[in-house]
C-alpha cells in the first residue's frame, strides 16, 4: 500500500517523540489554565474568505463535503480556533485561553512535498492586559523546555510598527515593501526604495532589514523610531532577560499568514530549523467581528519529534496467554499494569515461538503465568513471577 | 560554522572571483576536483547550481550563490540577501518572427512555450496577460518552434547567438537574471553576527 505522496508518515520512532512532544505541550498548557478544544477539520470556504487575505487561497486545500458544501481541510489552526471562538464563545467569558494538537493542510511550495502539518499551540484570545504577548511566549518556551529542547531561539520582531513605519509612502509601495520583505527577497526590498524620494525615509527603510540581534539592539536603534513604537518589544526584552528566554529581534520579520498585527515570533532549533512561531493576531478578531487582544502560537509537531528523538522502549516483558483462556491471561496482565510494568501479550500456541517473538522485539523477560515462570532470555535466570514483579515495578 | 553552497559550471569562475575578492576565499585557492573546502569556520561545498537554493532552503547551508532564474524556477523559501551583478543574461520569451503577433495580440487560444523553466512560466506569464500552455523540455529548447513543439520558448539569454543561429528573436523580455547571494532563513536570525560582516564585504566589491 503506497501513501500518498506529501502525506504526513512518521516512522515509529518518530510518531513516539512527536506523541511523546504533543503530550508535553498539551500537559503544560493545561496546567496553565488552556482548555483543550478540538476544531473541526474542515472549514467553509466562505468563513476562510471573511479572514484570509486572497493570496492564501493558492495554499488552501479545497474539497466539497458529503453535504455539498464547499470546504478546506484545516488551513491554519488559529484560523480554525477564531472561527470557532466567533460561533461558540460569548464576550463575558474572556479572556479565552485555549489549546490544541491538530493537523493542518496547506498546500506545498516546491521544493517541500509534504502538504500535512501536525502542530500543537495555544491561543488567548480577549486578553485586556499587556502581559499576554509575554505570556505566549514564556508557555512556548516552558513546552519546549519540558520536551528536552533548551537551546531553542526565539527570533521576536513587530509587523505592525513595519507597517506603521511604512506608512506615508507613495500608493502601493508600502505594500510591495511588505511582499518583499514577507518573500525575504532583500534584492526587490531595496530596488523598491531606490525609487523613494525622501533620503531619511529611505535610509531608515534600508536600514530595517540589518536590525537584527540581540535584546540591546533595541538601545542602539531607539534613537531612529518614536519612543512608543518600541514599547511591545521592550516589554518582552526585559521579561526575556528576568525570565531566561533566549530571544534575538528582528525589525525586519513578518510572518505568513500576514494577519499579526503586533509582536510576532518565530522559533528555531540551533541549526536554523523552524520549530514554530505567533504572534498578536488582533486584526484577524476585527476581520472576524470581534473586538480585543488575541496571542497565540503553534509548534510544529513533526520538526520537535526529529529534534527531540526518543527510542520507543520495547514493553518490559512478554506475556505468554497462548495456553490460558483470554479472561484469565487478561486478568493476569491487569496485575502487571497495576504495578506500572509496561508489557505485550502473545497469544501464540506454542510456548518457544512466543519466546522467539519476544527475542526478536528486544523484550527481555518472557512470563508464563500459568506456570508462575519469569525467564530473563538474554542469561536464561529463571525466577518466580512474583520475584519478577517485585524487582520490576517502579511503583 | 557556516556553509556556503557555490555553483560548480559555467559561474563557479565568478562566484570564486567574488569570494577571493570579498576577502572569503584565500588567493590562488583552486578547488580542482575538490566539492569541500574547509575554511576554518567557514565551509564552501561545490554543488550543481539547481542544488543551492534547496541546499539553502533545508538548511544544510546556510548561505548560497545562485542565479535569480534558478532561485525562481526552485521555490526554496530563501532570503534573498544581495544581487552581485555577476553572471548577467535576461529571462525571454523568443520565437521566429512570425510569432510575434500571436503573442502581442492575445489569441483566443493558449499559446504554447517551451521551457526548462516550467514553474516560473506558470507564475510569471499570467502577470505578463499571456494565456500559455507550457511545454516542459530538458534542454535544446530552441528547437522547439521550428519542430512545431511550440509556437515561442522561454529562456535565459546572455548573447543571443545560439537564438539567432535558430532563426529566433526575443519577442519579450521578462526579468534580469544575475547571481544572488541566498540565506536560509532560521540562519540568518541564529548567526547574523558571522553573516553581517560577509554580506557586508561582497556588498563592497560587488557595488
Amino acid at each position: 500500500m503506497r501513501v500518498p505522496r506529501g502525506a504526513l508518515n512518521p516512522q515509529q520512532e518518530l510518531s513516539y517523540s512527536m506523541e511523546a512532544c504533543r503530550m508535553k505541550a498539551m500537559e503544560v498548557f493545561i496546567r496553565h489554565g488552556y482548555r483543550p478544544i478540538y476544531p473541526p477539520s474542515v472549514q467553509r470556504l466562505d468563513d476562510l474568505w471573511e479572514v484570509l487575505e486572497p493570496s492564501k487561497a493558492g495554499s488552501i486545500v479545497p474539497l466539497t463535503s458529503p453535504h455539498g458544501e464547499p470546504c478546506a481541510l484545516t488551513f491554519d489552526v488559529t484560523v480554525s480556533a477564531v472561527l470557532k471562538l466567533m460561533r461558540q464563545e460569548e464576550r463575558r467569558q474572556r479572556p479565552i485561553r485555549i489549546c490544541y494538537a491538530e493537523r493542518a493542510f496547506r498546500r506545498p511550495d516546491p521544493p517541500e512535498e509534504s502538504f500535512e502539518a501536525y502542530q500543537t499551540g495555544a491561543e488567548i484570545v480577549g486578553a485586556d492586559g499587556e502581559g499576554a504577548d509575554c505570556e505566549a511566549i514564556y508557555l512556548a518556551d516552558r513546552a519546549l523546555r519540558e520536551m528536552g529542547m533548551g537551546d531553542h531561539l526565539f527570533v521576536v520582531g513587530d509587523p505592525a510598527m513595519l507597517r506603521r513605519a511604512l506608512r506615508g509612502l507613495p500608493r502601493g509601495m508600502g505594500q510591495e515593501l511588505m511582499g518583499a520583505l514577507r518573500r525575504r527577497d532583500l534584492v526587490a526590498y531595496r530596488g523598491i526604495l531606490d525609487g523613494l524620494g525622501d533620503p531619511p525615509k529611505a535610509q531608515l527603510l534600508r536600514d530595517i532589514p540589518n536590525m537584527k540581534g540581540d535584546p540591546s539592539l533595541l538601545d542602539r536603534v531607539r534613537h531612529r523610531f518614536d519612543p512608543r513604537e518600541l514599547e511591545d518589544l521592550d516589554r518582552i526584552g526585559e521579561f526575556a532577560r528576568d525570565s531566561g528566554v533566549r530571544i534575538v529581534f528582528d525589525l525586519s520579520l513578518t510572518r505568513n499568514p500576514d494577519y499579526y498585527s503586533g509582536p510576532a515570533f518565530e522559533i528555531y532549533a540551533p541549526d536554523g530549523s523552524h520549530l514554530g512561531g505567533g504572534g498578536r493576531y488582533d486584526g484577524l478578531l476585527r476581520r472576524a467581528g470581534l473586538l480585543g487582544q488575541a496571542v497565540g502560537f503553534s509548534l510544529d509537531l513533526t520538526a520537535l519529534g526529529s529534534k527531540a528523538p526518543m527510542e520507543v522502549p520495547p514493553p518490559r516483558a512478554m506475556v505468554w496467554c497462548g495456553p490460558l483462556p483470554p479472561s484469565k491471561g487478561l486478568e493476569f496482565t491487569r496485575r502487571l499494569a497495576d504495578r506500572g510494568i509496561t508489557f505485550e501479550v502473545s497469544w501464540h500456541g506454542r510456548a518457544q515461538s512466543s519466546m522467539e517473538i519476544c527475542t526478536m522485539k528486544g523484550i527481555r523477560y518472557w512470563i508464563d503465568p500459568s506456570g508462575g515462570l519469569a525467564i530473563h532470555l538474554p542469561t536464561g535466570e529463571r525466577l518466580t513471577v512474583s520475584r519478577f514483579i517485585e524487582e520490576n515495578s517502579p511503583c | 560554522m557556516l556553509t556556503m553552497a557555490i555553483p560548480t559550471g559555467r559561474s563557479m569562475e565568478d562566484a570564486a572571483e567574488l569570494l577571493t575578492k570579498a576577502d572569503i576565499l584565500p588567493p590562488g585557492t583552486d578547488p580542482g576536483r575538490r566539492l569541500d573546502i574547509p575554511l576554518g569556520e567557514l565551509r564552501i561545498i561545490l554543488v550543481k547550481p539547481q542544488d543551492v537554493p534547496p541546499l539553502v532552503h533545508m538548511g544544510f547551508a546556510q548561505l548560497g550563490l545562485a542565479g535569480q532564474d534558478v532561485i525562481l524556477e526552485s521555490g526554496a523559501r530563501v532570503a534573498v540577501l544581495h544581487d552581485t551583478g555577476l553572471c548577467p543574461c535576461r529571462m525571454v520569451i523568443a520565437g521566429p518572427p512570425k510569432a510575434r503577433e500571436g503573442l502581442m495580440n492575445s489569441p483566443n487560444r493558449k499559446l504554447r512555450v517551451a521551457t526548462k523553466y516550467v514553474r516560473t512560466a506558470d507564475q510569471v506569464l499570467p502577470q505578463r496577460g499571456l494565456r500559455t500552455v507550457t511545454v516542459p523540455l530538458h534542454g535544446s529548447v530552441e528547437i522547439a518552434p521550428a519542430l512545431g513543439i511550440a509556437e515561442v520558448i522561454m529562456d535565459i539569454v546572455q548573447t543571443g547567438n545560439t537564438l539567432k543561429a535558430n532563426g529566433l528573436s526575443v519577442l519579450m523580455e521578462l526579468f534580469p537574471v544575475t547571481m544572488r547571494l541566498i540565506a536560509n532563513p532560521g540562519a540568518l536570525n541564529l548567526q547574523w553576527d558571522r553573516i553581517r560582516p560577509m554580506l557586508e564585504r561582497i556588498r563592497e566589491v560587488s557595488g
